[in-house]
């Protein structure tokens, strides 16, 4: 068998494997799933609640450069959520394969631990990113029409792209993890989204340090991408298409970083014996 | 064709464990030093022995799970180090009964995506899902539409060598396959464990320390202690070693820990071999005798006993059993 028509089958043995037990798992955890779906606004509420304590939403705006605040926060939400959610579900499936003791079963089935965890936890959080997004939809129709709509369809194609990286970044730290007798230290990773993305505020309120650790950091692409879309109007084409092109390169350089931290994983945890 | 399903040779492996946090303090635990043995094809063989010999990570090796420091391993003739993915073609395996499947899944979902997972899928996977939920008796015990998280022991135990036979491998490696399991469930897997061996032509390698179990089930044993093979053979072949020694059984109630329990028989008895196991409120002391010596050594034990307010349910005599040959090759090392 060719090695193209091998890893055809095992991408494929993979997806299924991890659709079948994604949708079990929210079909059985339906309180779960619907907190999917509040979730971004929870996070909308608080910001617009928190916001106007200290000014009013046009000062945002304008502080922003985005024409309209509510459709923006509700909108940055959504991808905040979402890209944590991707984040979430590729770096803690491995801990909980580890805690529920199905790593050693993953490890020795015939796609193995390499290729779940590149193709198999992509899938799981492209459904949780794709429904955390949607959501909004609701609300999105409610303030922006159609147009928002469509909006909408054009952030979801840049979550996906700024997906690309945070894949390579998500199962490098998920291989850390294995290598750690603590894995609870991931647990930093939302917060720290959460500050460098510049969802909420712009980056130039952020000391100089972590304006270049946000430069590095592919969420923080994404959200100025949603800040360009969620002007009036039209956005500037040829400054989305510069981010896109950012996030391509931050993707390969991601990734060609860290797939080898997969191998060394499985190395170490043959040679040592930790999580199996 | 390979006659031998399963080569140890020479298997060696150690752990660095590592303590303290400002100050590291490294030390080297030796989990194996030069295992070696053949499991022949279609037979059971059991790798019997006490906590911490390094059964589990010989399983481990076989498995492809960890790394041997030194010595080769094949399984049907696939190296375990360099043809990883063709040794995991032809091996199920079960770990821990406990643990290993998804919580808020039930039996049916996680066996699915097991199967899944090892490209199984539409009738195919069904018709091998519900045959083993048959086999396994999990559908009589409602394990299909169950959560894992509400399973019994005897059910997850079933649970997890339905997986390791979801995709019909021709070697089994199994893990303490019932430890802590009723008595009920216990027998069902060491039934089929012997009908899949004799009926279907797997190869199946336990691991165990109930004696017992190994003695009903096992072609072949393999005694395995501080990382090393000490014997190896037939049931009946293993017990010739003890030819000439009595077991004698005492039970009694004392309201000591097990460590002063051993340390205990240990002064009375010096190098005589003796296993130590405490069920509910009274204490099972096997010792193995010298025929002709039995009367002294029971003397001798009863009034110390008395002397630290022991109170003896029953002394008896038995038969040589496995257990008998375990405490003989083993003892010095702590009872077993």
């Amino acid at each position: 068998m060719s090695f193209l028509k091998q890893e055809y089958f095992m991408f494929l043995w993979v997806v299924r494997a991890e659709l079948h037990a994604y949708f079990s798992w929210l079909r059985n955890n339906r309180l779960f799933a619907f907190m999917m779906l509040v979730w971004p606004y929870l996070f909308a509420f608080f910001m617009i609640g928190l916001g106007v304590l200290l000014g009013s939403l046009s000062v945002y705006a304008e502080r922003m450069g985005v024409s309209n605040p509510l459709f923006y926060i509700i909108v940055a939400s959504g991808v905040l959520v979402s890209s944590l959610n991707i984040m979430d579900t590729i770096v803690w499936s491995l801990v909980d394969y580890k805690w529920l003791g199905i790593l050693p079963y993953i490890i020795v089935s015939p796609p193995g631990f390499r290729r779940v965890s590149v193709y198999g936890l992509t899938i799981p959080s492209i459904i949780s990113g794709f429904i955390s997004l949607t959501s909004i939809l609701p609300a999105v129709l409610f303030l922006e029409g159609w147009l928002g709509c469509f909006k909408l369809f054009i952030i979801l194609l840049i979550v996906y792209i700024g997906m690309l990286p945070l894949i390579g970044l998500g199962v490098f730290l998920a291989s850390i993890t294995l290598m750690l007798k603590e894995e609870s230290f991931v647990s930093f990773l939302s917060p720290f989204m959460l500050l460098v993305s510049g969802v909420y505020y712009p980056l130039s309120v952020l000391p100089w340090f972590l304006r270049v650790i946000a430069r590095i950091f592919p969420v923080t692409y994404v959200v100025e991408a949603v800040k360009l879309v969620s002007v009036l109007g039209y956005p500037d084409i040829s400054r989305l298409l510069q981010i896109v092109g950012l996030l391509f390169i931050l993707m390969i350089v991601y990734n060609l970083l860290f797939f080898p931290a997969v191998k060394r994983a499985e190395y170490f945890v043959k040679k040592k014996g930790v999580a199996v | 064709m390979v006659s031998d399903a399963i080569i140890a040779d020479n298997l060696w492996k150690s752990f660095i464990e590592t303590r303290g946090f400002f100050k590291r303090k490294k030390s080297i635990v030796e989990a194996l030093r030069g295992v070696s043995f053949r499991v022949h094809r279609g037979e059971v063989y059991g790798l019997l022995g006490p906590n911490g010999a390094g059964k589990t990570t010989t399983i481990k090796i076989l498995s492809t799970l960890l790394l041997p420091d030194k010595g080769k391993a094949l399984i049907l003739g696939h190296d375990v180090v360099e043809e990883v993915e063709k040794v995991r073609r032809v091996i199920g395996v079960s770990l821990s009964v406990e643990r290993g499947f998804f919580w808020k899944l039930t039996g049916y979902e996680n066996l699915r995506y097991f199967g899944l997972l090892h490209g199984l899928h539409g009738d195919v996977l069904e018709e091998r899902i519900n045959y083993l939920f048959k086999i396994l008796g999990l559908e009589e015990l409602g394990a299909r539409d169950k959560f894992y998280e509400d399973f019994s022991l005897g059910m997850k135990a079933r649970l997890s060598i339905a997986r390791a036979l979801l995709h019909d491998p021709p070697v089994l490696i199994l893990d303490e396959p019932t430890l802590g399991l009723d008595p009920a469930s216990s027998r069902h897997i060491r039934e089929l464990l012997v009908k899949l061996s004799r009926e279907e032509d797997k190869t199946v390698l336990i691991t165990s320390h109930n004696m017992f179990e190994v003695e009903m089930i096992c072609d072949r044993v393999g005694i395995i202690n501080k990382g090393r093979i000490i014997a190896e053979g037939t049931v009946q072949e293993l017990k010739k070693i003890v030819i000439g020694s009595v077991p004698v059984v005492f039970v009694f109630h004392l309201k000591r820990d097990k460590s002063f329990v051993e340390s205990f028989f240990s002064e009375i008895l010096g190098s005589i071999g003796f296993v130590v196991e405490l069920s509910e409120d009274y204490y099972r002391v096997r010792v193995l005798v010298r025929r002709g010596e039995e009367d002294v050594i029971v003397h001798r034990v009863l009034e110390k006993l008395r002397s630290v307010g022991g109170r003896v349910k029953e002394v008896r005599i038995e038969e040589p059993s496995l257990e008998d040959v375990f405490i003989k090759l083993t003892s010095g090392s702590g009872g077993g």
